[in-house]
């Protein structure tokens, strides 16, 4: 029994034995993505260019902004100075 | 060539996918048994390749590169088998082993072993399908897997002793067929 276990064993143990090469499918080159995501390292000069441009920007956006909110504000303090003024032409109240 | 290959030199790419492919491919099947997860571990050893090339040292062989990645591809894709499929040694008719290279006679026991291969701890996996299933010498082994000649030799030993004793366990199974 003991010689019958043993030899399947040794018989799964060389199952490969004799085994042919095998080839991949015509196809499977193309279906490699190239052109995709590649990987592009940058060097810390770059890294630190870049990030000094993003500080920049930030600031130059935060400063357009801050210029805007402010112009809009003396803006719609004109409106309501405006308003009062035509609600005041009106006189005569038409019915 | 990894150099050109770096610019994205397509040509040059399509030079080392034509010489290493089939080692890849069959290295893969080594490890999966399954023609379906061959191609799949090819497709993502050569992808990795190509995106990884300019960041290839030279401290090794670009063939010693290639099995470095196979062999990770092919464990990680027999992880996730584990986690999707297998369960444990009781699963032998759900595994899925589509080798057409071995020989009819010994499909049956070649799904049998590598079930049990499917179960060895990954080093040992490694030494004895780079080994016994694809034949390279000890010495390659030891260099894809960036260790020493001895430590080689000796997960083979545990390997083989590992592979044994689940195979007697095994062995029931296909007694009662």
């Amino acid at each position: 029994m003991k010689q019958v276990k043993d030899l399947w064993i040794e018989s799964v143990m060389n199952s490969h034995q004799g085994k042919m090469k095998l080839r991949p499918s015509e196809s499977l080159f193309d279906r490699i993505p190239m052109n995709s995501n590649k990987v592009r390292i940058m060097s810390l000069r770059q890294m630190k260019i870049a990030g000094v441009a993003a500080s920049l920007l930030i600031l130059i956006n935060s400063v357009a902004i801050q210029s805007i909110n402010t112009s809009m504000a003396s803006e719609s303090g004109d409106i309501a100075y405006e308003d009062q003024l035509i609600s005041d032409y009106n006189l005569y109240k038409y019915e | 060539m990894l150099q050109l290959i770096s610019e994205g030199n397509e040509l040059s790419f399509r030079r080392l996918y034509d010489y290493y492919s089939e080692m890849v491919y069959n290295t893969a099947m080594g490890f999966v048994g399954d023609v379906k997860y061959a191609e799949e571990i090819t497709q993502d050893v050569f992808t990795k390749a190509y995106r990884n090339a300019g960041s290839f040292k030279g401290n090794s062989s670009v063939k010693t590169w290639l099995y470095r990645i196979t062999v990770n591809t092919s464990l990680n894709q027999i992880n996730k088998n584990k986690r999707h499929r297998y369960s444990g040694l009781e699963d032998i008719e759900k595994i899925e082993y589509d080798h057409p290279g071995i020989l009819l006679e010994n499909k049956e026991n070649a799904k049998t072993l590598q079930l049990a291969i499917n179960a060895l701890a990954e080093t040992q996996k490694t030494a004895f399908v780079l080994s016994f299933v694809e034949g390279l010498p000890r010495q390659e082994v030891a260099d894809i897997m960036e260790t020493s000649l001895k430590a080689v030799e000796s997960l083979l030993q545990r390997a083989k002793g590992n592979l044994r004793t689940k195979l007697e366990k095994m062995y029931p199974y296909r007694r009662k067929k």
